[in-house]
């Protein structure tokens, strides 16, 4: 067994992508043409994004993600060197400010943003020896 | 679900067979009988019998309210139904000022052509060979211009998409509307509460479940949101009116084969 994908089930395939491209710099792998789902430019661990409809499709009943609503149980990572600028780019661009850079006691500097879809980003840098 | 670079299928999603008028028709070659499940849509049907000659007669036309209950139908060889199946959102459209007392209704013959005056033309310009299909496809489309139907096919979305698990709170919370617009909004335009609604979309769910996977009732009853299992066997004698152990063999779902 390894871990294959991420797959967030969300309103509008084509708004997410946008976003992620645009809030945290990310890059589109490709986008099936029934826009229903997509997979981002993230190496081996693949982020992907399907519409509500593919879950309902699978025969899968799922508590939708949206903006106002409390955020489901779980995260996505990002890493990056500079996380201050990615946290003001982030909010910039449509991210919902959650929790600003903090300095960890194990040499890590946090952040969270919440995304169009209320979903919850961390935006770390990696744990500095 | 994970779709390959490349795969091209065109996706039927159950969301757009949901926003079409679904057409569909049975035509019985054997004598039998069949239940049709309630799935919360009206429906405008022609019913006919095929003579010596493979040719309809007998048509009549039929306009059904928002199904909330099992309905038994008998037939004999050559009996046939050929429908549009009408987004649920369109139902105040069908039914106008009638819609408040439409649920579970049926009007046939002359009542339902009282309602729908153009259903006698089509009767009357129905021809030899002439294909039914065709005819009912042909009926002026139901135009919803309501400044809400936005709003209820929202609604609708999501409550499929939960499976019928989504509260009326979380409902209004994600639309942006209080709960008190939103259940009356759905109501009105629908026919039917969106809390019933909910219950058959969630019965749907759990009785594919029965019929599709090993799951024990009591695992389908906690993944499907029913309380316990009791609950579960409740829904499905109110909305199939059978048992979860005891599944018939001529259940009609809906989704019929749309030609």
């Amino acid at each position: 067994m390894k871990f294959g994908y991420t797959i967030i089930y969300v309103k509008n395939v084509l708004e997410t992508v946008a976003f992620y491209e645009q809030a945290f710099g990310l890059s589109r792998r490709f986008i099936h043409e029934s826009n229903l789902y997509a997979e981002m430019e993230t190496g081996d661990t693949a982020l992907t994004f399907a519409g509500e409809e593919a879950a309902e499709l699978s025969g899968l009943a799922v508590a939708p993600n949206r903006k106002d609503n409390l955020s489901a149980g779980w995260e996505i990572c990002l890493v990056c060197e500079n996380v201050a600028t990615a946290y003001s780019h982030a909010i910039n661009n449509g991210a919902t400010p959650l929790l600003p850079p903090e300095e960890k006691p194990w040499n890590q500097t946090v952040s969270y943003v919440k995304d169009l879809n209320g979903c919850l980003v961390e935006i770390a840098s990696p744990v500095r020896k | 679900m994970q779709l390959p670079i490349g795969y091209n299928e065109q996706l039927v999603t159950p969301k757009s067979r949901r926003q079409t008028a679904a057409h569909w028709s049975f035509i019985a070659n054997q004598k039998g009988e069949a239940i049709i499940l309630p799935d919360g849509c009206c429906d405008i049907i022609l019913r006919f019998t095929l003579d010596q000659q493979n040719q309809p007669t007998n048509l009549t036309p039929i306009i059904t309210g928002p199904a909330t209950s099992p309905y038994h139908v008998e037939y004999m060889p050559g009996d046939g139904w050929a429908g549009l199946r009408i987004y649920p959102a369109n139902a105040r459209t069908l039914w106008g000022a009638k819609l408040g007392t439409a649920q579970d209704r049926i009007l046939q013959g002359e009542a339902a052509i009282a309602h729908l005056p153009y259903l006698a033309k089509l009767l009357q310009n129905l021809q030899p060979n002439s294909d039914i299909h065709t005819a009912l496809l042909a009926l002026p489309p139901l135009q919803n211009t309501d400044n809400d139907r936005h709003l209820v096919h929202n609604l609708i979305d999501l409550i499929h998409v939960s499976g019928g698990q989504i509260s009326i709170n979380q409902l209004a919370q994600n639309t942006d509307h209080s709960p008190r617009h939103i259940l009356r909004t759905f109501r009105n335009m629908v026919g039917l509460s969106a809390k019933l609604y909910a219950r058959i979309v969630q019965f749907h769910r759990a009785l594919n479940l029965v019929q599709k996977t090993d799951l024990s009732n009591a695992e389908i009853a906690a993944e499907c949101g029913y309380a316990d299992q009791a609950h579960m066997i409740r829904a499905f004698q109110k909305f199939g009116g059978f048992s979860p152990s005891r599944i018939p063999v001529n259940l009609s779902l809906p989704g019929l084969p749309v030609i």
